[in-house]
C-alpha cells in the first residue's frame, strides 16, 4: 500500500505560515479542475461557518473566527488523501477538522488567534493531545493510522 | 474548588460514579456533535467527540463559571419534574437529541469534576470541569462520544 501524503507542507504549519494566513480564493478554486467536487463542496462548508452568528450553539459560544476558516480552507485545499473528514465548528470558535474510524480517529482543531490542537488516537493507543508548537510537522502518519482502522472495519 | 468570576465550583462527592447524567446533543451538521451519514436503526446519529467539548471560557464566564464547563443535567432531578427525558427534552430544546453518560466515565476518562448547582431554576442542572489538565479533559471527548447511551434522538429536520 503506497503511504499517505503529507497532510500540509511542513513550511506552512498548522498555525503560522504565510500561504495560511492568506485569504482562500474559494471561487477561483471552485473552477479549479484540480480539485474534486467532494473536496470543493468540504472547503464550502467550512466556509460557510462564517455565517454562524454568535451564540449559534444556545451556550455563548463565539462566531467562529475568519483567520481559524483561513487556515482550515487552506488546509483542506492542500490535502491529498482519498477519505474526506468531517468539517464543522467547534466551541472555541475554531474549525473542526474529524476523520473517526471509531476506535481511532484524528481531530484537527483550528482555533482563534492561530492556535491549533490535535487529538489522535491509534489503535490500542492512548488519545495524544497536540497543541500548538507541539503538533508534529507531519500528520501523515496519524492518517494512516486512522485510515488503517476504517479499511480493517 | 475553583472560585471567580462570581460562580463557586465545588466537587460534590454525592455526584458518584453510578449517578447517571443527561447531556443535550445539538442536532446541526455544523455543530460537529453528530454525524448524519451513520444514523442507527432507531433513527440516532452517531455521536461525535464535539458533543463532549467544553465551553470557551468567554462562553462559561457569561454563566458566571471561572472555568471552561460541560453542560449536564442529573437525569434523577429531571425525572422528579418531567415524566419522561424525552418530555423534558420537548420542552426545553425541541429537536435536539438527550444522551446518558454516567458521572464515573467523566471523572476516570476525563478527571472531570462534577457538581450540581440548578443554574438558572434549571432543575438538575450540573456542570463538569477539568480537575486535571485541559488536555486530559480535551482528549476525554470521543471516549465519552463513544460510551454516552441515547435516551432522545435528534431530530433530523433541525440538522
Amino acid at each position: 500500500m503506497p503511504s499517505a501524503p503529507a497532510l500540509y507542507d511542513q513550511n506552512a504549519t498548522l498555525v503560522r505560515g504565510g500561504r495560511a494566513s492568506q485569504p482562500t480564493p474559494y471561487l477561483l478554486k471552485a473552477e479549479d479542475p484540480g480539485l474534486p467536487l467532494e473536496l470543493i463542496e468540504l472547503i464550502g462548508e467550512a466556509e460557510a461557518l462564517a455565517l454562524l452568528e454568535s451564540d449559534w450553539d444556545g451556550e455563548f459560544s463565539p462566531r467562529i473566527d475568519a483567520g481559524a476558516i483561513r487556515r482550515a480552507s487552506w488546509f483542506l485545499e492542500n490535502l491529498q488523501v482519498p477519505w474526506l473528514p468531517m468539517v464543522g465548528a467547534n466551541r472555541l470558535g475554531g474549525v473542526r477538522v474529524e476523520w473517526d474510524a471509531g476506535h481511532a480517529y484524528l481531530i484537527i482543531d483550528f482555533e482563534p488567534a492561530g492556535e491549533a490542537q490535535v487529538m489522535f488516537r491509534g489503535v490500542g493507543h492512548e488519545v495524544m493531545v497536540w497543541r500548538n508548537e507541539e503538533i508534529p510537522g507531519e500528520l501523515g502518519f496519524c492518517y494512516a493510522e486512522v485510515n488503517r482502522a476504517r479499511r480493517s472495519g | 474548588m475553583a472560585e471567580a468570576g462570581g460562580r463557586d465550583l465545588r466537587d460534590d462527592p454525592a455526584i458518584t460514579g453510578s449517578v447517571s447524567l443527561l447531556r443535550q446533543v445539538n442536532p446541526r451538521k455544523a455543530a460537529s456533535c453528530v454525524d448524519w451519514s451513520a444514523v442507527d436503526t432507531d433513527g440516532n446519529p452517531r455521536l461525535r467527540a464535539g458533543a463532549f467539548q467544553r465551553a470557551s471560557l468567554t462562553a462559561a464566564q457569561k454563566y458566571g463559571y471561572p472555568v471552561r464547563t460541560l453542560s449536564l443535567f442529573v437525569e434523577e432531578a429531571v425525572l422528579g419534574e418531567h415524566a419522561t427525558v424525552a418530555d423534558w427534552a420537548a420542552q426545553v430544546r425541541p429537536g435536539w437529541g438527550v444522551v446518558r453518560i454516567m458521572a464515573g466515565l467523566l471523572r476516570s476518562e476525563g478527571d472531570f469534576l462534577i457538581g450540581r448547582d440548578d443554574l438558572n431554576g434549571w432543575i438538575g442542572h450540573a456542570v463538569a470541569w477539568a480537575g486535571g489538565s485541559s488536555n486530559r479533559a480535551d482528549g476525554a471527548q470521543k471516549a465519552l462520544a463513544e460510551h454516552a447511551v441515547w435516551l432522545v434522538a435528534p431530530d433530523p429536520h433541525s440538522a
